[in-house]
């Protein structure tokens, strides 16, 4: 009873959190799901035709399922009032697992859907009454992967150094694999070699990656012995991770000292924001130093996920559009994990507060911020790409539009909200059609990162990185800001 | 009803409490007294189980509260954050802390309309908390260490906040839970509030307990 308790108190908590950007961004994700999971087959569809191995694919597949939900995972773990309250009260290890598990769960699962829709592509039986063993084996799956989930946080949020001794061992074994892999390809079974070391990697066997991935791939007549070997290992893992959040979940989370971030801007980018109109400069500012100082960092982190993997795939595959699942999958994730909310207005914004910005303002900033960043990239691009794409034009007009319509859209909603003040039914009208304009700017970007030419982004990144010797301080964005104001 | 065992707490080379030994009984409202940074607040998160000593023992009604999570639903606490959802309103938030102590839903509205009444909050009582001011905040949570009715208390710096009414409704709930038999734990830097409220004083200063003596003893101090 108490832990139904608890859940609805965490579900009632977060649906009041969600902004209504949030709440069209998971429409929007939800609806997403099945055109993705369409395009995931048929991609899985034309893998297999050429010939090319399966076990990578799902190897990777399964690894990019136990990241999604981390994001939300490790908010929950630094909810600063969520661990003030529930250390007052009679909750207990399960309660508090419950609502772990809960946290993330929408990604997961729909990561689950996407492995299933890329099975059914590769061509693996899921329909026969032995092939039930492997639908077994991904809801297994998706236990598994929150429990493993759960553990890692709360490990790393309640040990001293643990986080650190995590990120070295991790580190250590991606080197050690990277070394095999690179020495086993200097010889002549390249892919073959790449699923047979992955296959007889002693990590990824131990986690139960491996177990999984035999028994989706197993034969007919093996299915069921291998759906129920990977189901007790996962068991097992599910179990020790269990008792490990179990053991850990009661204590304090670690706090860490928050020291504040420079932000870096050039001179010449100084410049530049303070010809923007209105506030925007200011809000870019704020924006770029919330992203460098919050847990946004993961909207960065998803966007370079979509460029790498975009990337990677038009470098392998050229002649295909299978680069635009890649950004589109990064979308729906970005909504599984909780992002959409990183866009809200907080009321408690305290940079907000600090630099005096109106909250209001607040997506309109984000999205310029976000916007202006890939927009650059993608402009940035077109004198590389002219000699390469004849139809440069449609992605040049897309980062356009991107950038544009939070320019143009967010002075004129400030217009209509300070004229139509008493116009109760136009301003929340004018609310909603705002709110899905500035939306809509997200897919756009995405799709857009992947239309444009590969080494572009790469170039710009290490020009910026080089620019951006000149720091500026966060007293400085203040005065920054004020000047802005007044300009 | 609640015994600390030469207790001994450390964050890092700072040591937060020195071998204190305290029985607080039932039927008697403990005062917690020292300057800023002499432990009162540590002490309070080691008898609430949010914090485990590096040395000693803590028993809360026989169990130690640090591994046994489920005396706390006997135990009223609140900490010097303020546990609160800001998107919950404050009768929400009465009737979830109501919920998780294990009331039902026609016990828990009869005391929340109590204490609302009694901390003057039923006015406001549908508005968010984000939007109520500091002391309504603050009385929202001390009235959520009432319900329920725990057989022990554990206040930390109660009346920040408060008005004179709102201590005066404070000092009467703490005289009827002590009525009942509970005991409770006040650390606060109000010695008029202390003295008025108190059977007895603990005194700490640079993590060590330099006495346990009468309301009088304080206001010698």
């Amino acid at each position: 009873m108490r832990s139904w308790d608890v859940l609805r108190l965490k579900m009632e908590l977060d649906a009041r959190r969600r902004s209504v950007q949030g709440v069209l961004l998971l429409v929007l994700g939800l609806l997403a799901v099945p055109l993705v999971g369409l395009a995931v087959h048929r991609a899985a569809l034309r893998y297999v035709s050429h010939s090319l191995p399966v076990p990578p694919v799902l190897f990777a597949a399964v690894i990019v399922w136990l990241g999604v939900g981390l994001p939300a995972q490790m908010r929950l773990q630094r909810d600063r009032q969520w661990n003030a309250f529930v250390r007052c009260m009679p909750v207990g290890p399960a309660d508090l697992l419950a609502v772990h598990l809960l946290a993330g769960m929408t990604g997961r699962v729909v990561v689950a859907i996407f492995i299933l829709c890329g099975l059914a592509g590769m061509g693996i039986e899921l329909w026969t009454p032995a092939s039930a063993s492997r639908w077994l084996v991904v809801a297994a799956g998706v236990l598994w992967v929150s429990s493993m989930q759960v553990a890692c946080t709360t490990v790393v949020s309640r040990v001293a150094r643990a986080e650190r001794i995590a990120v070295a061992i991790l580190a250590v074994w991606a080197l050690v694999l990277a070394g095999r892999t690179v020495i086993q390809l200097a010889g002549q079974h390249g892919e073959s070699t790449v699923s047979h070391l992955l296959s007889g990697d002693p990590a990824l066997c131990a986690v139960g990656i491996t177990p999984l991935v035999r028994a989706l791939l197993a034969p007919d007549d093996k299915v069921v012995r291998a759906g129920l070997l990977a189901i007790a290992h996962m068991g097992l893992v599910t179990a020790v991770c269990t008792a490990a959040s179990w053991r850990l979940v009661l204590r304090p989370a670690l706090v860490s000292p928050r020291r504040p971030l420079a932000v870096r801007l050039t001179r010449p980018l100084r410049g530049l924001l303070c010809r923007l109109p209105g506030p925007f400069g200011g809000e870019f500012c704020i924006e770029w130093l919330r992203t460098l100082r919050g847990t946004s960092t993961y909207v960065p982190l998803y966007a370079f996920a979509a460029v790498v993997g975009s990337i990677l795939l038009r470098w392998h595959r050229p002649e295909d559009s299978i680069g635009a699942i890649v950004p589109l999958l990064a979308g729906v994730l970005m909504v599984g994990d909780g992002v959409p909310e990183m866009v809200k207005a907080r009321p408690a914004g305290r940079l907000y507060a600090v630099y005096g910005v109106n909250p209001k303002h607040y997506v309109a900033g984000f999205l310029l911020s976000v916007g202006l960043c890939v927009g650059a990239i993608c402009l940035a691009q077109l004198p590389l790409s002219l000699h390469l794409y004849e139809g440069i034009r449609e992605p040049v007009v897309m980062a356009g539009a991107v950038i544009a319509t939070p320019l143009v859209v967010g002075p004129y909603s400030l217009f209509v909200e300070r004229f139509c003040g008493q116009a109760k039914g136009i301003r929340a009208l004018w609310r909603g059609v705002k709110a899905s304009i500035l939306v809509l700017p997200i897919p756009f970007v995405l799709l857009g990162m992947a239309s444009v030419f590969f080494l572009a982004p790469l170039l710009l990144a290490g020009l910026l990185v080089i620019l951006q010797a000149r720091r500026a301080s966060r007293s400085e964005v203040e005065k920054f800001y004020w000047r802005l104001q007044t300009w | 009803m609640v015994s600390v065992d030469g207790v001994t707490k450390r964050f890092g080379t700072l040591t937060a409490l020195e071998d204190i030994t305290v029985a607080l009984e039932a039927g008697k409202t403990y005062g917690l007294f020292g300057e800023n940074g002499a432990g009162k607040t540590t002490l309070v998160k080691v008898l609430s189980g949010t914090l485990s000593p590096d040395a000693g023992s803590v028993r809360v009604l026989g169990t130690d509260p640090a591994k046994q999570w489920r005396i706390r639903r006997r135990m009223g606490i609140v900490e010097d954050g303020d546990a609160y959802f800001p998107e919950l309103t404050a009768r929400e938030h009465l009737w979830w802390v109501g919920r998780l102590r294990g009331l039902d839903d026609a016990r828990c509205e009869e005391q929340m309309d109590t204490l609302l009444h009694t901390f003057r909050v039923r006015d406001r009582a549908d508005d968010l908390i984000c939007s109520l001011s500091h002391g309504m905040r603050r009385k929202v949570c001390v009235a959520s260490a009432f319900i329920g009715r725990p057989d022990i208390i554990l206040l930390d710096e109660p009346t920040t906040g408060l008005d004179v009414d709102s201590l005066d409704s404070l000092g009467n709930l703490l005289a009827s839970h002590r009525g009942r038999g509970g005991v409770a734990l006040l650390a606060s830097h109000n010695r008029a509030f202390l003295g008025g409220v108190c059977s007895e004083v603990i005194f700490l200063s640079k993590g060590r307990m330099t006495g346990l003596g009468s309301v009088e003893d304080l206001c010698d101090r």
